[in-house]
């Protein structure tokens, strides 16, 4: 493997689990410390990750000149550090950039995560301690950027990630990259068969002993416990509720008001269409 | 204008330095000086050493930041920048005192450390970690103890028969909470960054012009959940050492400049002779609740 392996998704879609996994299955499927095993799969838009490959503090930088030293850095990364990254990054040129921050040639491959948009207006609401009117109108801009902050320094450097549906076909559409996509809701119904489609992928070992260790190590209950009693670093400080909430498809029947709902088909369907989320 | 006093060193500049203190050590000419003028987009012979910056093989380096400008640092000390008509004299100050000083010091063969540093009975005490960690903060409350502040981002060391900082200037790179915390207020202020809420606090009074010996260095770092908190000495010379390389500032450099070695010597000089601590809180606890605690340990 030479270049970047990416863990890709618009957040809440699962990306976080997948790393769980993926942390426990690199040591056999041995239980896991959320709070210091997921670093096995870095962030690659982590502000220490990025200032210390760029030479340049970011927080010294404008969003336009980030979004110019970004695509410098991930070659810099996939040349000097290279191996699997979790982001939420779009495969677009951020405003005011010729390429995208994660260009292709840095790219040895790609899994992306998608997950029923309704479902993430829910989840998103919660991790940002907003309405889920509000994480609606956010999956509907085109140019959300994270990461951004103006007033503190966030954990991590500004990253395009665009709306719901241009970040899901930004990668699903992306040329020159090899790329496995996983419905969130295909991992959480079939775990074992999913989970061993992106050990192959990744030229994992696939053994089935190790795969039902590895899922029993981070199930939903197993990662949802491990927060209540000691925390999770990554869960914002003004999230509404747990990092690790529910863990269910389909909650946005009961949690989504009808016309939110209706709201995302108008804005997203297509793409929605595109994955069987009717 | 008075030429002003940075590391050390003299520098005479075109370009207003408020940050620094003026020279009064002695009758040298300039070591240092700031003109500006045209730089060109490429160095000619140049090689990319990291994003944004060319370095030649005699040693000039060539920074471009996008929307601010391009500075020539040239190993003979003369500085000419030719900035953006947009940008602003801060910004213009916070790469020609911050990536620029880096790369003197690496001229020089001195070691840059990314961190604040400040004077404790006598000898320089510094603060080092990742962006946010709260090396700047930490200067400030020790300001306001009266304190002297010898550096914010870049602490320049030399270690020749002793291991001694050399002041850069007391300038803090504050966010608005952090100087709101402090019941102190962003009027006047100039800002890091146009738009962004993060400005330069001088203290004049803090400022100092002496060398200082290296008494301590802290690691700072943020403790996770079910961490614990608290200052613990690192005894392990490798572990400090690996350390101490995260900490350089702009470590790539001092390599294409083929000061590498003197580098590792100045690092295992510290690892040998300098205590080092790292420092693990909370990262929503007030730094000022350390303070006592810091200056107990230095004190031993």
């Amino acid at each position: 493997m030479s270049g970047l392996t990416l863990i890709a998704s618009y957040p809440k879609s699962g990306n976080t689990w997948t790393r769980a996994f993926l942390a426990s299955h690199l040591r056999g499927g041995q239980p896991l410390d959320l709070n210091t095993d997921l670093s096995l799969i870095l962030n690659l838009t982590s502000r220490s990750l990025q200032d210390f490959h760029a030479e340049l503090e970011h927080s010294d930088l404008t969003l336009e000149e980030i979004a110019l030293l970004r695509p410098v850095t991930s070659r810099r990364i996939a040349e000097a550090q290279p191996g699997i990254y979790k982001t939420h990054d779009a495969n677009l040129s951020p405003p005011g950039a010729r390429e995208p921050a994660i260009p292709a040639d840095a790219i040895d491959r790609v899994v992306y995560i998608v997950r029923d948009p309704r479902d993430v207006a829910v989840s998103l609401a919660h991790h940002f301690g907003c309405s889920p009117g509000e994480s609606t109108g956010i999956m509907a801009d085109a140019r959300l950027t994270l990461g951004r902050s103006q007033r503190l320094l966030n954990a991590n450097v500004a990253h395009f990630v665009s709306s719901w549906s241009a970040h899901v076909e930004s990668w699903l559409d992306a040329a020159d990259v090899r790329l496995l996509v996983l419905r969130y809701e295909d991992m959480l119904a079939e775990p074992f068969a999913v989970f061993a489609r992106l050990c192959r992928f990744l030229d994992f070992n696939d053994d089935a002993a190790t795969l039902r260790r590895s899922l029993e190590a981070t199930s939903f209950p197993v990662l949802a416990g491990q927060e209540s009693r000691a925390g999770f670093k990554e869960r914002p400080r003004n999230a509404s509720s747990a990092f690790f909430r529910a863990g269910i498809a389909g909650s946005w029947r009961r949690e989504l008001a009808p016309e939110l709902a209706d709201r995302l088909i108008a804005t997203q369907g297509r793409v929605m269409a595109r994955l069987g989320y009717g | 204008m008075a030429d002003g006093y940075l590391c050390g060193w003299r520098i005479r500049s075109a370009i207003p330095l408020p940050e620094l203190m003026p020279w009064t050590v002695d009758e040298r000419p300039a070591d240092l000086t700031v003109e500006i003028g045209e730089v060109p987009e490429r160095l000619p012979g140049g090689r990319e050493a990291s994003s944004f910056l060319q370095v030649d093989d005699d040693g000039a380096c060539l920074l471009g930041v996008p929307e601010v400008g391009r500075f020539l640092v040239r190993p003979s000390g003369a500085i000419t920048i030719r900035p953006l008509p947009e940008a602003s004299p801060a910004e213009i100050r916070l790469f020609l005192l911050g990536s620029v000083l880096g790369f003197i010091c690496h001229q020089h063969g001195l070691l840059p450390l990314h961190g604040s540093c400040v004077e404790m009975d006598g000898g320089a005490v510094a603060f080092c970690g990742h962006s946010g960690v709260g090396k700047s903060t930490l200067a400030l409350n020790f300001a306001r103890r009266g304190r002297r502040v010898l550096s914010d981002d870049v602490c320049v060391i030399e270690s020749v028969d002793q291991v001694l900082v050399r002041p850069s200037f007391p300038r803090l790179k504050l966010w608005r909470d952090t100087i709101e915390d402090a019941a102190l207020s962003t009027e006047g202020l100039e800002r890091n960054r146009r738009g962004q809420e993060k400005y330069h606090y001088l203290v004049h009074e803090a400022g100092f012009r002496e060398p200082l010996p290296l008494r301590a260095i802290f690691l700072l770092r943020a403790a996770g959940p079910g961490e614990s908190t608290g200052i613990e000495r690192l005894s392990d010379a490798l572990d400090i050492l690996t350390a101490l390389t995260a900490q350089t500032f702009r470590p790539r450099l001092s390599q294409l400049l083929g000061k590498a070695a003197q580098l590792f010597q100045a690092r295992a000089r510290i690892a040998s002779s300098v205590p080092v601590f790292t420092l693990a809180r909370r990262p929503d606890s007030p730094p000022e609740l350390w303070l006592n605690d810091i200056e107990a340990t230095v004190r031993g």
